[in-house]
């Protein structure tokens, strides 16, 4: 009804009123009112129709006049007198029907409160369950959540609290690290104190100390054992102790050390076995060792003080080696007493013979023979100067011969030898025909005596059957001509390990037979010192081969210094000479005899005394212009004479001779007041000389003038 | 170069001297003998390098001591000059025969000797 004029508003409201009485009244009216009602309604609504058509088509006018009528008003009327007729008799009707709606409000009501019972339950059901199983659950984590939040409330104030006494405690930490700090320093200082306190004890030990641990490890050592065994500190810290053990001896020590752990001992230097070392550079030494157990902080230590006793044993060795160079010495020396012996028994052997065979005639006839067997002799005496004293020279000697001569010598020399060593000795002169009979000019007694010792040593221990001497020439490259004597056997030769050593003194080879080993040695200096060599070579054909060459020298050429027994022309040597009265003090008859006979043309007198004693007391200054005497004599020696003759103010000169070229004996003569002392055998030459070395001393001044006045 | 042993079988004395001569500065090791008995003696023992001989000897002929020595020296096999007077041919090819390396015709001549120990000294 949008759009309906305001105006229409009470009808339609009427309307509706009508409708619900109508409603309401359905049933209570007769069917004649009722008709008559539905008609009035109908009438109504048409007019009503009516209107709001007009009203539609926007005749306002008629619509309002319309209902301005009182058509409806009339209508209207007669609708509330039929209702009001019918509300009378609704009056009764209703008490009725109020009966009936009260009982049926009643169950209604029974109906509703039964339904409401149902809805409850329906609904307090699940509010239960909601209560139970939701709301109350969450009560209880609301609960639990407030109570959870209260405990981790407490717990930060806790955990804050906690941070405050933290960072208290971490102050009071922080002062005392620094106290800590303060007195670890000083601690430090204190330590170092004591440690470089204990290092220089440790280092002050006179042994190589070392430390280990129980499993021998080195933790600490000092610096003797650095020294001892040439590892630094650093090498040996860490190290088992093994490392300065020789490789052969370390498993052994091992069980020994473990066996010291399992009871220890204390053991103190020397009492245990010895040990032998092994230093950084492979050289065993032999070590005396203690060893001490400890207990320290960092578990059992083990002290081992080393001490390097090779020392000790060097000088054990030194000693040792000692007395088996004095036991050397004494065979040697026992070795050079045979050979001596045997040198001089055989030149004595001859001279013996010829003292034996031959009158005074023959004697003067075989001079040169004897000569010879004489030199060497005394040449032998030499050469045991020579041994004593290795440092004297063998005073080199120039002396006419042919190699004919010499050869033959060697060859006599080497007789006995050649026939008793059995081997078959050959021996040839192949210098050139014209030098056959030549004279040389060499130290022949040198020569002579390296030939014979080589030829003597191939027949002795070559083991061949041959041994061959030959005499040649070697041409020089440098253009001198040699004399060469090759020595060849057909034995075993030289070994080659002892070729080096074949010249060294006290070397003779690989054999047991005799020999003083001294032969090549001298012989090799001899001929050296003399301008020539000495060579081994192995020989062609097999064996040894030994070569002795020296420089040819003419008999004429030769530069070397002569003794001359021939006059000097000293007149004044002469004229002191002639008027020279001696007395010879000689022990040994035959000596003093010789002695006389010597002097005796070249001088006024010579008179004789046997011995000191008689010497002295026939010693007349006022007659005597010279004493000669010998040393070791009977009653009286030389020494003692001439210190007797000085202390009783005699000033005139004094010569004493002696044998004893060996030693220090001619120096005590000397110092007991002699002017010079000669060695035996006294020979003209030898005595003119020692009378001008006199006079060069101011000697024989009075002989001289009794010499001008005669 | 290396010092020979060399062993000269010449019985002039004068003919040895002119060999002393040739031989100053060689380095040689030289032994003299004049006969063939002693050639064939100091052979044996000396094991020579080179032999120097003489065809006429007193006691026979160089030519015996050369086959000689060849038969003994068969190790070091010498070099052996012979030095002779001889012209003889047959005679020379004998000395060739019996071993002889070489022939040289008297008088002797220095320089040839020095240069053939000098080469063979060298080899």
């Amino acid at each position: 009804m949008t759009g309906s004029p305001l105006f229409l508003q009470p009808y339609f409201e009427a309307e509706a009123s009508i409708d619900e009485v109508l409603t309401l009244l359905e049933g209570s009216f007769d069917a004649r009112a009722w008709s008559r009602l539905n008609e009035l309604v109908d009438g109504q609504q048409a007019h009503l129709q009516e209107t709001i058509e007009l009203a539609d088509r926007g005749d306002t006018q008629t619509a309002q006049s319309l209902t301005m009528s009182g058509r409806g008003k009339a209508i209207m009327d007669e609708v509330r007198s039929i209702a009001l007729d019918g509300l009378s008799r609704y009056e009764v009707k209703s008490v009725e029907t109020g009966k009936s709606l009260q009982n049926w409000t009643l169950a209604l009501n029974t109906l509703l409160y039964l339904s409401a019972l149902v809805v409850a339950f329906l609904i307090l059901l699940p509010a239960i369950f909601l209560q139970r199983n939701i709301v109350r659950p969450l009560n209880w984590l609301e609960i639990q959540l407030q109570k959870f939040a209260a405990a981790e409330i407490d717990k930060v104030d806790r955990v804050q609290t906690r941070i405050d006494e933290i960072r208290q405690f971490s102050n009071r930490i922080t002062t005392t690290a620094a106290a800590l700090k303060k007195t670890e320093l000083d601690l430090q200082e204190t330590t170092n104190r004591s440690h470089d306190y204990l290092s220089g004890i440790i280092d002050a030990v006179p042994d190589a100390l070392i430390i280990t641990d129980d499993q021998a490890h080195i933790v600490r050592c000092n610096s003797d054992t650095e020294s001892l065994f040439g590892y630094s500190q650093s090498e040996l810290i860490g190290q088992p102790v093994e490392i300065l053990l020789p490789e052969d001896l370390r498993v052994t020590h091992k069980a020994l050390r473990e066996e010291f752990l399992k009871k220890p001992k204390d053991r103190p230097m020397g009492s245990g076995p010895r040990f032998v070392g092994l230093a950084k550079d492979g050289t065993r030494l032999p070590l005396a060792i203690s060893l001490n157990l400890f207990a320290s902080s960092e578990g059992k230590q083990i002290i081992l003080s080393l001490r390097d006793v090779s020392e000790i044993r060097n000088t054990q060795r030194l000693l040792e080696k000692t007395v088996e160079d004095l036991k050397d010495l004494e065979t040697k020396r026992n070795q050079i007493f045979g050979m001596v012996a045997h040198e001089l028994r055989t030149p004595v052997a001859a001279i013996s013979m010829m003292a034996d065979q031959h009158d005074d005639t023959e004697w003067l006839r075989d001079r040169k023979s004897l000569r010879r067997t004489v030199n060497d002799l005394l040449n032998t005496i030499d050469d045991m100067r020579l041994v004593i004293n290795p440092d004297l020279k063998r005073p080199i000697r120039s002396e006419a011969f042919t190699v004919q001569e010499l050869n033959a010598s060697v060859a006599a020399n080497v007789a006995s030898i050649v026939s008793s060593s059995g081997v078959q000795y050959e021996q040839s002169n192949a210098i050139p025909f014209i030098f056959k009979e030549a004279e040389f000019r060499s130290d022949t007694y040198r020569v002579r005596v390296a030939i014979t010792n080589i030829v003597k040593n191939a027949c002795l221990h070559s083991r061949g059957t041959k041994v061959w001497m030959v005499s040649r020439l070697y041409m020089g490259r440098d253009g001198q001509q040699y004399l060469e004597w090759l020595v060849k056997d057909d034995g075993l030769g030289i070994p080659e390990d002892q070729l080096d050593r074949l010249f060294e003194a006290g070397e003779r080879g690989d054999s047991k037979a005799d020999g003083s080993g001294l032969g090549l040695f001298i012989s090799k200096s001899w001929i050296e010192e003399i301008g020539g060599e000495i060579g081994y070579q192995r020989a062609r054909g097999g064996g040894s081969s030994f070569s002795i060459r020296i420089p040819l020298l003419s008999s004429i050429e030769s530069g070397l210094t002569e003794i001359k027994e021939t006059d000097d022309g000293n007149d004044l040597l002469d004229s002191v000479l002639a008027n020279l009265n001696i007395l010879l003090v000689e022990d040994e008859t035959m000596l003093r005899m010789l002695g006389q006979k010597l002097l005796l043309p070249l001088v006024h007198d010579v008179q004789v005394a046997s011995n000191g004693m008689s010497g002295l007391a026939d010693f007349d200054p006022e007659y005597h212009d010279l004493l000669l005497t010998d040393n070791f004599m009977p009653e009286m020696s030389g020494v003692e004479l001439i210190s007797k003759l000085r202390a009783s103010g005699y000033s005139g000169p004094i010569v004493g001779v002696t044998a004893a070229t060996i030693g220090e004996q001619s120096q005590d003569m000397l110092v007991a007041g002699a002017d010079i002392v000669l060695p035996k055998p006294l020979t003209k030459a030898l005595f003119r000389q020692t009378v001008a070395e006199l006079m060069a001393l101011g000697h024989f001044e009075r002989s001289t003038e009794d010499g001008t006045e005669l | 170069m290396r010092d020979l042993e060399l062993i000269i079988v010449e019985d002039d004395p004068i003919s040895q001297s002119v060999y002393l001569d040739a031989l100053v500065g060689t380095g040689c090791h030289t032994a003299f003998c004049g006969s063939v008995a002693s050639a064939v003696s100091l052979s044996s023992m000396i094991f020579p390098d080179v032999v120097i001989m003489d065809l006429g000897l007193p006691d026979g002929s160089g030519v015996e001591a050369i086959a000689n020595i060849r038969g003994t020296c068969k190790t070091s096999a010498p070099y052996i000059l012979v030095v002779t007077a001889s012209t003889s041919s047959a005679q020379h090819q004998a000395a060739l025969e019996a071993g002889a390396k070489s022939i040289m015709v008297k008088p002797i001549v220095e320089g040839e000797i020095r240069r053939i120990l000098a080469q063979l000294s060298d080899s």
